[in-house]
């Protein structure tokens, strides 16, 4: 017991120090939304300028402390007005790689000017040990340090609860327009942050640099851990922080001593963060949380020329140089793993930190099946390939509750799990002889890259044109409105019928195969495995260069692969003496300057060269193939039936007991004021919000505790209050998502090129009816607002549902619009059996469209019939409609 | 027009941006050649180095063969360094780079390359800790043909680098041996077994001079380390013992102190760091911070002067097991090596590092002598026959044509398994003496 409590007590000193690096992380990411991979070398920075102030110039300690605070602090400052302001529309992914250029450029900066040697540093702390008992006790030096930590998390709290800079902080967080609105500055405000959270990522460094000794390695990595701790605080409670850094702390330091597993304590606090995950979150998020704005993707179909293209260049690397050949296959392999983060980043908007782990595990699995069994190439190329997408879908499995830096964080975590526990295991790969692998041979032909780097090359182009392809294919076809839906607006994805939870996993999966070809190619590069090639540093080198290159596109792969390190331009760059050791130092500068001159990634800025290649007189040919014909599916009219049905938030309850009934063919109006749960009854009737309790059936099939994907399937559309249109497809993929098939089979058959689909006959009569043939081809952010709204409309009743759930279809439309809107609306509810449930401020228009309404206040129904009694009931026309009474009943005329 | 012209200038300057950017982690050799044009005198120290007691020799050596006068001033030959250098991991070997200078120098203002009057130049080629670029670099010397062998790489990567240097002949002289390949592979010619011995010879020293019984290790969490443990284990049962003791760190661990108490327990009376430099200073330091006097074994390299000195007291008495011979050493071969560190460099950097690159070129020299022809050929060719070569004292005799039989014989090259002993003593690393090699592996 004494021991058990000696590392507990032992597990203090590390917690102490995550908690007081967490918080001013948090800070930031509150205050800026920027996820500060930087923040270790902030720490790094102000603990250098310390000890050489106060050891070396031998200035009085208060006096140096201070000044390194405040420099850091001034750092900050320029961090957000140099660097993230004009990222500040950029997507997170991006300023994330930014704060990796930061931390570059601190880390160039300080081995130039203080070398690259480990300093002990006295102790200003208070010296001695607190001793629990005889042997159990701890440092005072530690115990001060979780002390400042706790201190700093209420100090913290309490500022931004109580204060008005809190209070602007959460509302810049939530929406910058409205802090604006109310006289101040976003700007203003993020920058305070980063200065607050800079001081302390300078008082951490100058507090703990005694107890880490000055050693840049440990206070740059310093951010792992800190990370997991912020995770834990959610992000955002500081207590929380401080609370899940005890956690990690006292955890690793009981694991150390009792669990002897190779990589148990270093993987431990992400262990934490990924059930933490599983817990919180949703599969679907909150109407409140906003969709993150993610690089453009590109909307061009392969084309045959495409093929040539790689035919021509796969030719020419058979007949390459040596060291041409070999720098040729390290750029073609690395662009390869970037192709998994077109898919999984670009196209699904999913955060990976990971990919080069898959990568390994699959070129592990591969490796050991050779070294072991002696499979042939092809043989494990297969098994590595299956196994390395399994891990990818464990990959996935945060995502499915989590988004954003949460899910950064997760998979970052994942993948410091496999490089501690298998490619750092020595009995995993092999020891000290390493795993050897059989030279590569397909159809008969010898690729062994030591004898034939040639044909290697040669067949590492192919490989990366075919999967290129794939990638290109599944861009333009349903697997792709799928993927950009979810990337695009989860609930309207949802809406329309795709499974958020399969998409996200096929993202992963698919993302992970193709990772996992790249991992393959790279192991058998070498007679042995090399597995550092699968580090953690690839891995988020990989999402640098895809995103500097354009995550999406195709080509920005081969740009992002072209621009690794040992990549192509890194072999120019070698030809020129000394210009690689100058062009080090101001690598970082250079990151954050490529971002924001670039933020759409380098294959962005040349669409017009694709373009232009597009209007050559001799057009290059494309796979086009005839026209699919497919129709939507048929369904018998059915009735929704909503029977005592509560959702309650918290202690509110927004909906209570309501029951109403749409019957097929027929409009029910919801009408009521503000806050009356209009919007939330059909959240929970279409499968949004969970219902607390009462029950929902269509026809005879219970809809109730079904996910919202399915109640779609079932055919239950519904449109948005907001609109909610996937701004990165055409107005044309909008509405086919919704209608068209998708069997099983085609998340395979759609990675080859395959017809375009066209809307079907129904659909394309509706789309025309409401004006829509003109905007077919533009995308939702280039239309009106009206428009915008008819096109939600038009997705809503695309997939023939049997029930719509219409919220503010009119909203913003003129009154010649609105008038036509209703017009359509009662037309497809007679003529083709919809029932449609209709929630609109615009009494006039329900009055005159509907045949039946029901209005309803503080959740609960007041009354239901028709316009002609509703309208004049008492209450409602007390407590809701007033004046607005007479040109409602002449509305309904 | 205006349009195509912003999009040509955009072109242009993204090309710029896309070079600039690939120096991230610069897979670039840094060309630091040695200056041919040296006007500096012989050293008379180097020139009449009394014989070593123990050369028996069939080859020369250069400590104990009178080199030739003069500056060489003939075609140059041309060597590479592979090395592990990256910024963005913090790691960088000036030593090593002091050691070729030096030595390349030396060989420059006596007579040329095996007295042939050929200048020697040499290049780096930094890898970024990137086995691409490891892949990258030792293609680039393989096509270079001027260059004629490797010498001192230190290639965590060797595997990757032996693979393409066997293909075209190309020697790996004196490489710091980090995988089986460097024992195994034709093309490479260690000085000595590196972290496998002197991971073994710091837990013998513990036993063998600190009399400690009850050893333990810790050790970063990389399969290197955790070999290197092995070999701990089969050194302490050369001398009766078994290991107390396995506690994993992780490389940039913030606080040590959990770690560093559970070394210590268990009755630990000796500890053997098989860690980053960094983490090794930290353990010890706070080693001492929680009150223990357990005896500490690391290599020469873990600790430079720099960091003993910010140690202080807590340095005091810890163990050190080198590859090479430490410099308090009365023997020729260091004799000329500190004399040429006096002359050719800043005089201070002296370790494993410098003497290893010394050697490699003291080594290659040798093997020029007497040549017609220095080509990689030939240059490989003298090597395979070498037969006990003489550094001087620096090492044991080197011999190429006798197997080694560390590891039950996997890894013939390395032919040779001894480490000194010394220990740091007033902030000084100083030899144990008597002085005698040590073979960590062999029943003492």
């Amino acid at each position: 017991m004494a021991i058990f409590l000696q590392f507990v007590l032992l597990g203090l000193g590390p917690a102490g120090i995550y908690a007081l690096a967490g918080q001013g992380l948090v800070l930031i990411y509150r205050g800026s939304g920027v996820l500060n991979f930087a923040y270790g070398a902030q720490a790094l920075v102000a603990a250098e300028v310390f000890v050489w102030l106060w050891q070396d110039k031998t200035w009085p300690l208060t006096a140096a402390v201070v000044t390194s605070v405040v420099m850091s602090a001034a750092v900050g400052a320029i961090i957000a007005q140099a660097v993230m302001r004009p990222l500040r529309d950029r997507p997170p992914v991006v300023k994330i790689i930014a704060t990796l250029g930061i931390l570059a450029l601190f880390q160039q900066v300080m081995i130039v000017i203080f070398g690259t040697n480990l300093r002990i540093v006295r102790n200003f702390l208070p010296g001695g040990t607190f001793k629990m008992t005889g042997t159990v006790g701890v440092g005072h030096d530690r115990l001060t340090i979780l002390a400042i930590g706790i201190a700093i998390a209420v100090a913290l709290t309490l500022l931004t609860r109580r204060s008005t800079f809190g209070a602007l902080t959460l509302a810049s967080a939530e929406n910058q327009l409205g802090v604006q609105t109310l006289g101040h500055s976003p700007e203003a405000v993020s920058t305070a942050n980063w200065v607050i959270g800079s001081a302390l990522a300078g008082l951490a460094g100058v507090l703990i640099v005694p107890i880490t000794g000055l050693d840049a390695q440990t206070l740059t990595l310093l951010v792992v851990p800190a990370l997991a701790g912020a995770m834990l605080g959610g992000f955002s409670s500081f207590l929380g922080v401080a609370a899940g850094s005890l956690v990690i702390g006292i955890g690793q330091s009981l694991l150390n001593k009792y669990v002897h597993i190779v990589g148990a304590a270093s993987a431990f606090p992400f262990v934490v963060i990924i059930l933490v995950a599983a817990v919180r979150g949703g599969v679907i998020p909150t109407r409140d949380e906003r969709a993150a704005r993610l690089p453009r993707v590109g909307r061009n179909r392969p084309g045959v020329g495409v093929l040539v293209l790689v035919a021509v260049a796969a030719v020419v690397a058979g007949r390459l140089p040596n060291d041409v050949a070999v720098n040729l296959t390290t750029t073609v392999l690395f662009a390869t793993v970037a192709l998994s983060l077109v898919v999984l980043t670009g196209l699904a908007g999913q955060i990976s930190l990971g990919q080069f782990a898959i990568a390994g595990i699959a070129g592990f699995i591969a490796a050991r099946l050779s070294h072991d069994w002696g499979w042939p190439f092809v043989a494990v190329a297969i098994v590595g390939i299956a196994v390395g997408t399994v891990g990818a879908l464990v990959f996935g499995l945060p995502a499915l509750r989590t988004r954003g830096p949460t899910l950064a964080v997760a998979t970052l975590g994942l993948a410091l799990v496999v490089q501690s526990m298998v490619f750092s295991n020595p009995k995993a790969v092999g020891g000290f002889a390493g795993t050897s692998v059989h030279a590569p041979s397909v159809a008969g032909i010898n690729l062994d890259p030591s004898k034939y780097p040639q044909r290697y090359a040669a067949f590492a182009v192919v490989i990366f044109g075919i999967v290129g392809m794939a990638v290109a294919c599944a861009r333009a076809s349903r697997i792709g409105r799928r993927l950009l839906a979810v990337r695009s607006n989860e609930r309207a994805a949802a809406a329309v019928g795709v499974s958020i939870t399969g998409v996200k996993l096929y993202a992963f999966g698919l993302a992970g195969s193709i990772a996992a070809v790249g991992g393959i190619l790279m192991a058998f590069r070498f007679r042995i495995v090399v597995y550092q090639q699968y580090s953690i540093g690839q891995s988020l080198n990989v999402v640098a260069f895809s995103v500097i290159g354009g995550v999406g596109y195709v080509a920005g792969a081969l740009v992002g692969g072209m621009m690794v390190p040992s990549g192509v331009f890194g072999f120019l760059i070698a030809k020129v003496d000394n210009l690689a050791e100058i062009l080090i130092a101001i690598s970082g500068p250079v990151v954050i300057l490529i971002l924001i001159g670039y933020p759409q990634g380098i294959a962005a800025t040349y669409r017009p060269i694709a373009t232009a290649l597009r209007r050559l007189p001799v057009p290059i040919p494309r796979l086009r193939a005839r026209e699919e014909k497919w129709t939507s599916p048929a369904r018998p009219p059915s009735e929704l039936v909503v029977t005592n049905l509560s959702v309650r938030f918290g202690a509110v309850k927004a909906v209570d007991g309501l029951t109403l009934t749409v019957r097929p063919g027929t409009i029910h109006g919801l009408i009521g004021p503000n806050g009356a749960g209009k919007t939330t009854l059909i959240d929970a009737v279409s499968g949004f919000l969970p219902a607390a309790t009462g029950e929902v059936w269509l026809g005879d099939q219970r809809l109730t505790g079904m996910a919202a994907h399915r109640r779609s399937r079932a055919g239950v559309g519904r449109s948005f209050q907001s609109v909610e249109l996937f701004d990165d497809m055409t107005v044309r993929e909008n509405i086919l998502i919704a209608c068209e098939p998708m069997p099983w089979h085609a998340w395979l058959r759609d990675l080859v090129p395959r017809p375009e689909s066209r809307l079907p006959g129904l659909v394309g009569a509706m789309v025309s009816d409401l004006g829509l043939d003109g905007v077919l081809d533009r995308l939702p952010t280039e239309i009106s607002y009206g428009d915008r709204k008819l096109v939600g409309i038009a997705r809503a009743l695309a997939a023939n549902p049997v029930i719509c759930l219409l919220d503010e279809p009119a909203a913003g439309l003129s009154d010649t619009d609105t008038a036509a809107v209703g017009e359509r609306l009662r037309g497809i509810a007679h003529e083709r059996g919809v029932g449609i449930l209709l929630v609109e401020h615009d009494v006039g228009l329900v009055a005159a469209v509907s045949d039946e309404i029901t209005v309803i206040n503080y959740g609960r129904p007041i009354v239901t019939g028709p316009p002609s009694v509703v309208l004049h009931h008492p209450e409602v026309v007390a407590s809701y409609l007033g004046d607005e009474l007479e040109d409602a009943v002449d509305g309904s005329g | 027009m205006r349009r195509a012209h912003v999009n040509r200038s955009r072109g242009t300057g993204l090309f710029v941006i896309g070079a600039l950017i690939a120096a991230l982690a610069s897979c670039g050799s840094s060309k630091t050649t040695s200056s041919p044009q040296s006007t500096a005198a012989p050293s008379a120290a180097a020139t009449t180095a009394a014989p070593s007691a123990a050369a028996t020799t069939a080859a020369p050596s250069a400590a104990t063969t009178a080199a030739p006068s003069g500056k060489a001033t003939g075609d140059p030959v041309k060597i590479v360094s592979i090395v592990d250098e990256s910024t963005a991991a913090s790691l960088t070997y000036p030593t090593l780079r002091s050691g070729m200078k030096m030595a390349a120098d030396y060989i420059n203002d006596h007579g040329g390359l095996g007295g042939s009057n050929r200048p020697v130049t040499f290049d780096f080629c930094p890898t970024q800790f990137d086995p691409n670029i490891e892949a990258q670099c030792a293609t680039d010397a393989v096509n270079d043909n001027s260059v004629i062998a490797t010498v001192a790489n230190v290639s965590n990567f060797s595997d990757v680098v032996n693979g393409v240097l066997e293909k075209a002949g190309l020697a790996s002289v004196a490489p710091q041996p980090y995988s089986a390949s460097d024992g195994q592979s034709k093309i490479a010619f260690p000085v000595n077994a590196g972290y496998l011995v002197s991971s073994a010879g710091m837990a013998t020293e513990l036993a063998d001079v600190g009399n400690a019984k009850k050893i333990s290790a810790i050790y970063v969490n990389v399969p290197a380390a955790l070999a290197a443990v092995d070999t701990v284990v089969e050194a302490l049962a050369s001398r009766g013992l078994t290991i107390n003791k396995k506690v994993p760190i992780d490389i940039g661990t913030a606080d040590v102190a959990p770690q560093t108490a559970d070394l210590l327990s268990g009755g630990t009376d000796g500890a053997v760091l098989l860690t980053d430099p960094q983490t090794a200073a930290k353990v010890v330091a706070e080693a001492r911070k929680q009150g223990s006097k357990v005896a500490f074994a690391t290599n020469i390299d873990a600790f430079t002067p720099a960091v003993l000195s910010s140690m202080g007291d807590a340095a005091e008495g810890l163990f050190v097991s080198g590859l090479f011979a430490f410099d308090d050493i009365d023997q020729p071969g260091i004799k000329a090596f500190t004399d040429a560190l006096k002359k050719y460099g800043n005089g201070k950097d002296s370790d494993d590092f410098s003497k290893q690159a010394w050697v490699g070129l003291q080594m290659l020299d040798a093997a020029a002598k007497g040549l017609a022809t220095i080509d990689r050929k030939s240059i490989l060719d003298s090597l395979t026959k070498m037969t006990k070569y003489s550094t001087g004292g620096l090492t044991p005799d080197i011999d190429y044509t006798v197997p080694g039989t560390l590891l039950k014989g996997t890894v013939p090259r390395f032919t040779n398994g001894s480490v000194a002993y010394a220990k740091v003593e007033g902030g000084v690393v100083k030899s144990i003496l008597p002085f005698q090699w040590y073979y960590p592996f062999e029943k003492k």
